[in-house]
């Protein structure tokens, strides 16, 4: 699994833990579209997440994605559950730290926290998209 | 912003540069696009004019356009808006929606507001003084002309930033047809109440603020209420904003006539079996009325004002009440000057949502009858009010010498009765009625005994009674 991969997991896990109090999509709204998503589930995620919050539905969790959409979304089911519960950007957040306290604390370092914010994964999943599509149209030519 | 893109535009644009900040206008439009709730509370703030460039002005046309339509401005939706609109790709594209929605800021986006507004006034005054400055070297031109002139220009750039809401006696008029066509058709343009008083001089209106005011613990919260119950009985959503009483505590005192049960037993007692099936069935009747109750809005009115915007805008309410006005923390360094602040205020917020607000206010003690002189605070209430009903009821008070109304009603019954005073009506005229009240459960209710027909029947004319069998002359 490379970053990019890494990155679209977190986003679409992060999307499906918010709720009315912790509303992410509104992060992503203006600057991602689902065909920026390269894995077909991610896209189909997103596309629902999205038809949702038009309708004004912000808990976007698995559970209430399966009671919309049924059957539809069988197939999805674990790997949203998955993705809600481990790549869920806070949840990596905070496996990330604690990893990063064990290093320093080895090495007898004052261990400090990192201040990566959801802005940023987004900010590189831009990033990442459009360095793409520029090596893309210069292949072409 | 980058340097190079400011360059160019430098070059196509005049020679000398106006004061302007782009970054900051970016910081808005991406605020506006992130947070869609903000813009509903600084709406009025805000004006395609604020921006300076082509670009960005667009791109507030276009947002604007999106949110008012009462849309998600998700990219999608923001980039087929500005096709729609002809807006050619080279000033809007998908990139530029991206670029900029990086930069949102929420916790300055008043500040940002405001030096834009700043910036501004800032361009239009600089640019009133220079055609001055070009007319007072032109020697045919008037100098007293020129002098007038650019006073005028700069009066008016005082007091407000755009010419939106400034109409002819003509649209006026039309508003007017409308209104009397509407009457003809049937279609109420006022909000029925329950309370004759109220509903027979058509108090709420919209644009108007009316004052319902009292001596403490006589009833002004209930009166609300009940109103409050009645209009979203009638299908229109209702706004209530209470200091006073958390949400739980309103439902309470809403249901306790219904249920028969004491708003503090209700709240306080542990119910036995018939009474939780009798608070269940007063329940279920009230479960679905359009009363929305915004506890976030506390302490400052200005949050309530806001709130009232955004409420319009996403509950679409049709009235808003104000529970009550002197318990709010003082604007400015006086409290005649806060006061009359807040009455101006929601009388503004009146005018400009179309709906009507009541507001609650408290009497200074001193006399045993209400009258308008007490209006605790500031006489900015009396002016700024365009009703005023004043709530008189001499039971509330054990210890006044003498139990009884004042005028017309100086004989009737106190126990269980409160008098409804219209000290000042705007264009209504004044007036009383007599309603009575349930002390167990709070409630106004209108009186059906024999003295309140005799009160109402007398106005309407009476029927010539014809004997039965009696040959109708050709």
């Amino acid at each position: 699994m490379d970053r990019r991969e890494q990155i679209e997991r977190i986003i679409i896990g992060t999307l499906l833990s918010s709720d009315s109090q912790f509303n992410y999509y509104n992060d992503v709204k203006c600057s991602i579209t689902s065909d920026m998503f390269r894995d077909n589930r991610n896209r189909r995620l997103f596309e629902m997440i999205t038809e949702m919050n038009q309708q004004g539905i912000v808990d976007t969790n698995p559970y209430n994605i399966y009671m919309k959409y049924g059957e539809a979304v069988t197939d999805l089911l674990y790997y949203m559950c998955e993705n809600a519960m481990e790549w869920c950007y806070f949840h990596r957040k905070v496996e990330y730290n604690e990893r990063q306290w064990l290093i320093y604390q080895s090495y007898g370092i004052r261990p400090k926290y990192t201040n990566v914010t959801f802005e940023d994964y987004i900010n590189r999943f831009i990033t990442l998209v459009f360095e793409n599509e520029q090596q893309q149209r210069q292949k072409a030519y | 912003m980058s340097s190079s893109r400011d360059k160019k535009r430098i070059d196509t644009d005049m020679q000398q540069i106006s004061p302007h900040d782009v970054d900051v206008e970016e910081c808005v439009l991406a605020t506006i696009m992130r947070y869609n709730e903000v813009y509903n509370e600084y709406c009025d703030l805000l004006s395609p004019d604020l921006f300076y460039y082509e670009r960005e002005r667009e791109m507030f046309r276009v947002v604007d356009g999106v949110l008012k339509a009462g849309k998600m401005s998700d990219i999608n939706t923001l980039y087929a808006y500005s096709q729609s609109l002809g807006i050619k790709d080279e000033i809007l594209s998908r990139y530029s929606f991206v670029e900029i929605f990086q930069k949102s800021s929420r916790e300055t986006f008043y500040s940002d507001v405001m030096r834009l507004r700043e910036l501004y006034k800032r361009r239009t005054a600089w640019r009133v003084l220079q055609l001055a400055a070009h007319k007072l070297y032109d020697l045919t031109e008037d100098v007293d002309e020129s002098i007038e002139g650019a006073v005028t220009a700069l009066g008016e750039l005082g007091t407000s930033t755009s010419m939106e809401g400034v109409y002819s006696f003509g649209d006026a008029l039309n508003e007017l047809r409308t209104i009397v066509s509407d009457n003809r058709a049937g279609k109420l343009n006022f909000l029925r109440t329950g309370f004759n008083l109220f509903d027979r001089y058509y108090l709420l209106r919209p644009n108007t603020m009316t004052v319902i005011a009292a001596f403490t613990s006589v009833g002004k919260s209930a009166l609300a209420l009940n109103i409050a119950i009645n209009v979203a009985r009638a299908g229109i959503p209702v706004g209530y904003y209470s200091l006073e009483m958390g949400k739980s505590e309103l439902a309470a005192r809403g249901i306790s006539g219904t249920a028969g049960l004491k708003a503090g037993e209700i709240l306080n007692r542990q119910l036995q079996g018939t009474e939780i099936s009798m608070f269940e069935n007063a329940a279920k009747q009230y479960d679905s009325l359009p009363i929305y109750i915004d506890e976030r809005s506390t302490v400052a009115f200005d949050k309530t004002i806001r709130s009232i915007r955004t409420m319009r805008k996403k509950k679409g309410i049709g009235l808003a009440i104000i529970d009550y006005l002197q318990i709010y923390t003082q604007v400015g360094d006086s409290t005649e000057a806060s006061l009359a602040y807040m009455a101006r205020a929601s009388k503004n917020i009146a005018k400009e949502l179309g709906i009507p607000v009541i507001l609650l206010s408290q009497l200074s003690r001193g006399a045993a009858h209400p009258s308008i002189k007490m209006l605790r605070g500031s006489g900015q209430i009396e002016e700024s009010a365009d009703n005023i009903v004043l709530i008189d009821r001499p039971e509330a008070y054990p210890n006044n010498e003498v139990q009884k109304y004042e005028g017309e009603y100086a004989n009737a019954e106190t126990h269980n009765t409160a008098l409804f005073i219209l000290a000042k009506g705007r264009g209504v005229g004044t007036g009383t009625a007599l309603v009575g009240f349930d002390g167990r459960y709070t409630q106004f209710f209108e009186r059906e005994d024999a003295e309140y027909k005799e009160q109402f029947e007398q106005q309407a004319p009476p029927i010539e009674a014809r004997p039965m069998g009696a040959e109708v002359p050709f």
